[in-house]
């Protein structure tokens, strides 16, 4: 199972983003600036973006979902309840699991920004994907949210995970990561020996990275156990 | 073309010289096809092509209640079709520019702050249009009739939730009435060209110039 960007470039309106390389099975964590393109690679990777140059190569993928940056662009239904049919989840298992019970026959753009996502979400990981594609899941979220969202993900290493985010202090373990130069998507390598190039590194990786520790890995859990590491 | 003034004075001349007979509209088709960029612009991006549903639909009355269907359907088809490329030409503000040179910075401005609204509504909506599309696709949906009712409700609510955003804004910002627009028009000889062919056009169908020859013979 493997995504292939065969250098994949697309050009929207701005600068040209490119993109060359395989995104496996694992959580693959796509880091950029605000407009470097992550948007733009979520897209062509779940095919609602064709690039102008090269191709986007799926080999054994059955099925695949993405989540969009802003929540109601994938609401299709005018109750909670239609909302989760629409997705053909459990109505009781989405609701306890969004922290929405109680609420199936409101408007689901009445909700709250973070209320819709969480919705959103819970029906997405609601269901097994082949790959998923997360594009800035962690927007609108309060710090728990947060956290539950990458408990989330962490438990679908199984499936090619491609997280896009600039999120810098709620991230999951993650496995391979990539980086924007520019409008160039480049993959850093594996974890934790990836980190040491990661320009975009959140300030608390990079200061336990200048102090000579090395964190396992980038979720809180493992910064946290990296900063025990600390004496003095 | 560049010039929004030059353009809106072609697409009045040439609507209503399609809309004043078959003639017209054959004309008017002739100028859309030579003068302006619209079929490029409606190969890019279709969905401005739903504006002829409603057309489709009064004509198919027309046809039913035994009246003259095909002029109607000539005359209007080429009239939305003009619409549809001074829509996608347009760039946002140029309403307001135009409507501020051509009535001041009073009247002129309010005019074209509304019309500037309503024409970024639609763009909204076509954005709306597009991703409803994805959304019913991701999920591996139909869009049935009940989806369409659903999502025409949608964007309804959407346009007046985005009304009232916009009315919000303006307020905060200490809009009361009236403003000015800094604009600078640019004209290329190309603008010249077609907005004169459209108002010759224009002339030719609702001057007596046959009979002027005439005379003058």
């Amino acid at each position: 199972m493997e995504l292939f960007f065969d250098r994949a470039a697309v050009s929207r309106g701005g600068p040209d983003i490119r993109v060359s390389g395989r995104f496996g099975p694992g959580i693959n964590l796509v880091s950029g600036r605000v407009g470097s393109g992550k948007s733009t690679v979520a897209a062509m990777a779940a095919g609602l973006l064709a690039p102008g140059e090269g191709a986007v190569i799926r080999q054994g993928i059955r099925s695949s979902m993405i989540s969009f940056q802003f929540p109601e662009w994938q609401v299709t239904g005018n109750t909670l309840r239609e909302e989760i049919k629409s997705w053909g989840a459990d109505e009781g298992e989405i609701l306890l699991r969004a922290g929405l019970v109680g609420r199936e026959g409101d408007d689901p753009l009445s909700l709250c920004r973070g209320e819709l996502k969480r919705l959103v979400l819970s029906c997405i990981f609601g269901k097994a994907w082949d790959l998923l594609i997360l594009d800035e899941p962690f927007g609108a979220l309060d710090c728990s949210g947060k956290r539950e969202i990458c408990r989330w993900i962490e438990a679908r290493r199984s499936s090619i995970v491609v997280l896009c985010t600039h999120e810098q202090r709620f991230l999951p373990r993650t496995d391979f990561l990539w980086e924007f130069q520019g409008h160039d998507l480049v993959c850093r390598g594996t974890m934790p020996a990836a980190l040491g190039d990661w320009e975009l590194a959140p300030p608390f990786v990079k200061a336990l990275l200048s102090r000579g520790i090395v964190p396992h890995n980038i979720s809180e859990d493992d910064l946290a156990e990296a900063a025990c590491r600390i004496h003095g | 073309m560049q010039d929004p003034r030059l353009r809106l004075l072609a697409v009045v001349a040439i609507s209503i010289t399609a809309f004043s007979g078959i003639a017209g509209a054959f004309l008017a088709a002739l100028w859309y096809l030579t003068c302006t960029r619209g079929p490029g612009m409606l190969r890019r991006s279709s969905w401005p092509l739903v504006a002829f549903i409603p057309l489709l639909l009064v004509t198919a009355a027309i046809w039913i209640t035994g009246g003259e269907w095909l002029s109607y359907l000539v005359r209007l088809g080429v009239v939305i079709l003009v619409a549809i490329y001074a829509y996608q030409d347009q760039k946002p503000g140029e309403f307001i520019q135009v409507c501020t040179w051509a009535f001041g910075p009073g009247v002129g401005f309010d005019l074209g702050l509304a019309g500037e609204m309503a024409v970024s509504s639609i763009r909204f909506l076509g954005g709306e249009v597009q991703r409803v599309r994805q959304a019913y696709l991701l999920k591996s949906s139909p869009i049935g009739a009940r989806a369409l009712s659903s999502i025409a409700t949608n964007l309804v609510f959407g346009l007046l939730r985005r009304a009232e955003d916009q009315a919000d804004l303006l307020f905060v910002r200490g809009y009361g009435k009236g403003g000015v627009s800094c604009a600078k028009f640019s004209s290329s000889r190309r603008d010249f060209i077609a907005a004169g062919v459209a108002v010759l056009l224009f002339l030719l169908c609702f001057f007596p110039v046959r009979e002027f020859f005439i005379l003058a013979q």
